[in-house]
């Protein structure tokens, strides 16, 4: 629904449709999103919850300056959805890993 | 740890034209991106040049890393520098080492945080992350979008989420408060506007451009304005309401519009209108992480805090070079031109690249700036006359210090 | 600009200076607080958030701490201010069989001076402090020790000395002393000068070189330490933790052989109320050089790793660097300057500053009253008949 398939100076949407999975559900992506973007495209805007207060966060600044978007990938903890590339068959996590579960 | 002839941080605009300026004169060169996609701001830039040519800055993104791969140029992209080294050393997240005697800091720019009660509910993002997000992930932030902040960053990008089918329902200031500064006032943000002259089609706005200079008439724009706002390439701009909270639960609902007067302060009638997201914008501010050593000075014409730099664009720090956005801000074109000088400077000192071409390279940066369509700040010109000036200052006490040394 | 006057001019608002200033003003003398940069900037805002007495030498040393940590239970009520203070205990890991030798002497010796500290073995060590590694032989404990956040701390102890009436002056540098006839008569700023009979050097590390601009001798100079900062991450660590080898490192005490870590390296670890690590640190004498270079961090970083495994898995976000004051001995001066009346120093109290801030404001209070107490005698700037080695 908020995927921009035609735009009236770039054209039509081209890439391959790949799918990752977001706290355990799976969802459509097109090579080259970052997975802040594949998962925005798809309705999703929380990407963890503040550890205190427990407050919903999603993307802010969208260049990996502010660290609000940090998510765990296929293990790896405090990884910035805006500046990561998803792949096929990635597996995000919301919000950092608790260090007992890292690799 | 791998040697290179000059390590280049940034793969954005300026970056990749000092990477391509070394590497096409035969120097061995490493460029460093956290970014895994090549390129920096330039990756969301769209807008109009002239009547038919578009200014698509992902395909300049893509034209410069095709001609950096080409001369040979090592990128480094999804990589972190954790820290810069006397010698220099450059080290990457993981353990790595890029070592180069020369260095190329273009760090560029992010977005001043507008602290705004319900700033950090989903679906509230900076204009600059609103802008990737569309035009180069093709993904629209939202249905319904309230734009705060008026400058020419977010009146650009308030079109460009028109033109991708958003309903943008307004441009609004941000409450007037310390933070905010002068950014709530409305007859400052007509001042601001001078820079947009060009990009205004309303006539209106391009009175009120003009007017800027004279503060008095400034105010007189600002008591004129209509309460309704005027629509600036198709979307309200709202210099009489601010908005002064987001609501929302799990994410954005509606935002709090609140009226004000010429001078910005609230009239007292505030309401709700819905909306699925915010952008704001604060402004940008030069990135100065890894500049750390060099001799600075904040010069708010320029953005905030920036080294000074000589034409070569060196720093205090020898063989420490800026280019773009560290510098100060301003669009991508002046950037690349900057980066230019820094990547010739390089391979000068390396023997690689002659002095006229340098001189040429330096020449051009102010014609870049002159005839560029925007100007993100309006005082830009007499910012970089003060870093001159304090470079100046700041060289002549270096020789009298080398001179005590000798 | 009038030209000021006052009955005391503090140079240094770390929290050394912000808490002579608050008691010299809360007894209603007319105070100047000049800072060169803001409070804090300098070693009290580079430091880790530990008030520990048992890394303290028994005697003076450790009275000194102790009459400062018992300050502490009443300081929030009186700065009117959180400090994030906890009393939460600290422990010492030891690894080796020569450091466990080392650590028994060490705490013998402070019971016999009054601390609750307890030695643990490697089992009950881990008991309290899980993240501790398999191959640590024991711990010594004391539920004695506490933190605070320092920032806070600095900023509480300024304000309060504000709210007393102090004026202060920040992003101001002193750039002379005046005096007539063997007395201070002003201080010269670069935002003018003030007139005043009494100047208090607590410019920490840099209190040498505002010593020099009266010719008075200051015998401080700056030992450099690097912390790692971590990304925010759950509770792991109770408490303030340090090691043998840190303990060692302070008192310069040569312990064991070999695997001695370089850098002067000691753990220090410690956890914010959001979540950081503070993970430390380093002591070199490298001037005021404040590049410390990549060798340090991971120097440190595996010293750290070695005794709590479960960092390696945790992201570092940042350094810092700064410059403890050190005198040689342990000790702060606090005396005035046989060169020059009207002339107090207050500096050196290497990495015990946020430990030592409460009772050292007492301590330059009842010195500039003329009184004497059990401390000053050995807090003289004479003690060191010879020049502290380099």
């Amino acid at each position: 629904m908020q995927r921009l398939t035609e735009h009236p100076v770039l054209g039509p949407l081209g890439g391959q449709p790949i799918s990752f999975e977001f706290d355990g559900i799976v969802y459509p992506a097109i090579e080259g999103d970052s997975v802040a973007s594949a998962l925005l495209a798809c309705g999703i805007r929380t990407l963890r919850r503040s550890k205190q207060a427990g407050e919903p966060r999603g993307i802010y600044c969208g260049i990996g300056h502010c660290y609000e978007c940090r998510v765990t990938v296929d293990g790896k903890s405090s990884v910035r959805a805006c500046i990561t590339p998803v792949a096929d068959g990635m597996v995000v996590k919301p919000g950092p890993a608790p260090a007992e579960a890292r690799p | 740890m791998t040697a290179f002839d000059v390590a280049i941080v940034g793969a954005g605009p300026a970056g990749l034209s000092a990477a391509i300026a070394a590497a096409e004169a035969g120097g061995r060169v490493a460029v460093v991106d956290e970014n895994r996609v090549p390129g920096g701001r330039l990756l969301g830039q769209l807008h109009q040049e002239s009547k038919d040519s578009w200014w698509i800055g992902q395909k300049v993104a893509a034209g410069l890393g095709e001609r950096a791969a080409a001369a040979g140029v090592e990128l480094f992209c999804g990589r972190e520098v954790w820290g810069m080294h006397p010698g220099w050393f450059l080290a990457l997240d993981g353990g790595d080492t890029i070592s180069a005697p020369h260095v190329v800091l273009a760090s560029g720019a992010a977005e001043r945080a507008m602290p705004i009660p319900g700033w950090t509910l989903p679906g509230v993002m900076t204009v600059g992350a609103a802008q990737t997000l569309t035009n180069f992930y093709r993904v629209r932030p939202g249905q319904r979008i309230a734009v705060v902040g008026v400058d020419p960053l977010s009146l650009t990008v308030a079109h460009e989420l028109k033109m991708a089918g958003a309903d943008v329902v307004g441009i609004f200031l941000p409450p007037l408060s310390k933070l905010s500064g002068q950014g709530g006032h409305p007859g400052h943000n007509l001042g601001y506007l001078s820079g947009l002259a060009s990009l205004a089609p309303n006539a209106f706005l391009r009175a009120a451009a003009g007017l800027v200079r004279n503060p008095v008439a400034r105010k007189a724009a600002a008591r004129l304005y209509p309460e309704s706002g005027v629509p600036v390439l198709g979307v309200p701009l709202k210099l009489k309401q601010s908005i002064t909270a987001i609501e929302g639960d799990e994410r954005v609902r509606a935002v709090e519009v609140t009226d004000i007067d010429a001078q910005g302060r609230p009239k007292g009638r505030t309401r709700l209108l819905e909306v699925d997201c915010v952008c704001l914008s604060g402004g940008l501010y030069p990135v100065q992480e890894l500049t750390g050593g060099c001799a600075a000075a904040r010069i708010d014409e320029l953005g905030g805090q920036v080294p000074l730099h000589s034409e070569e664009m060196e720093t205090t720090l020898k063989n420490v070079f800026v280019a773009g956005n560290v510098t100060g801000i301003e669009g991508a074109k002046v950037a690349m031109a900057q980066g230019t000088v820094a990547g010739l400077a390089v391979a000068a000192r390396l023997g690689l690249a002659e002095p006229a071409r340098l001189r040429d390279a330096i020449a051009s940066v102010d014609d870049v700036r002159r005839t560029s369509p925007i100007t993100f700040l309006p005082n830009v010109g007499e910012g970089r006359r003060k870093a001159g000036e304090l470079w100046a200052a700041a060289g002549t006490h270096q020789q009298a210090e080398a001179q005590a040394w000798a | 600009m009038g030209i000021k006057t006052a009955d005391a001019v503090v140079i240094g608002a770390g929290v050394i200076g912000s808490s002579i200033a608050f008691r010299l003003a809360e007894q209603g003398r007319k105070v100047v607080l000049v800072e060169k940069a803001g409070p804090g900037a300098g070693a009290s805002g580079s430091c880790d958030k530990a008030i520990f007495l048992q890394s303290k030498r028994p005697g003076i040393h450790m009275e000194l701490a102790l009459a400062s940590r018992r300050m502490y239970d009443t300081l929030e009520a009186e700065l009117e201010a959180d400090l994030e203070l906890k009393n939460d205990g600290g422990m010492v890991a030891i690894e080796t069989p020569e450091h466990l030798d080392f650590m028994r002497d060490f705490v013998r010796k402070q019971r016999d001076a009054g601390i609750a500290v307890e030695l643990l073995d490697g089992n009950e060590a881990r008991r309290r402090q899980p993240c501790l590694s398999p191959h640590v032989l024991g711990a010594s404990f004391s539920p004695d020790d506490a933190e605070v956040n320092p920032l806070a701390l600095n900023t509480a102890l300024f304000r309060a000395a504000a709210r007393h009436g102090a004026q202060t002056m920040t992003h101001c540098e002193v750039t002379g002393i005046r005096a007539s006839a063997g007395r201070v008569t002003a201080v010269e700023t670069r935002r003018g000068s003030i007139s005043t009979p009494l100047v208090i050097n607590a410019a920490g590390p840099f209190a040498g070189q505002v010593g020099q601009l009266a010719g008075v001798h200051v015998p401080v100079k700056p030992r450099r330490g690097t912390i790692l900062i971590s990304e925010a991450v759950e509770p792991m660590v109770n408490g303030s933790m340090l090691c043998a080898q840190y303990i060692a490192a302070k008192h310069l005490a040569a312990v064991g052989s070999g695997n001695v870590p370089p850098y002067g390296i000691g753990l220090s670890l410690g956890q914010t109320e959001s979540g950081n690590l503070l993970i430390g640190g380093s002591r070199e004498f490298a001037g005021f050089e404040k590049a410390s270079g990549p060798d340090v961090m991971a120097a440190i970083a595996g010293h750290a790793i070695r005794i709590v495994p479960a960092l390696a898995k945790i992201r570092i976000i940042r350094s810092m660097t700064g410059f403890r004051p050190y005198t040689g001995d342990g000790l702060p001066i606090i005396d005035r300057a046989p060169e020059l009346g009207g002339y107090v120093i207050a500096a050196g109290h290497e990495g015990d500053g946020i430990a030592l801030a409460p009772i050292t404001g007492i301590l330059v209070r009842d010195l500039v009253d003329g009184k004497t107490g059990p401390f000053l005698h050995a807090l003289t700037v004479n003690r060191f008949a010879v020049p502290i080695p380099a």
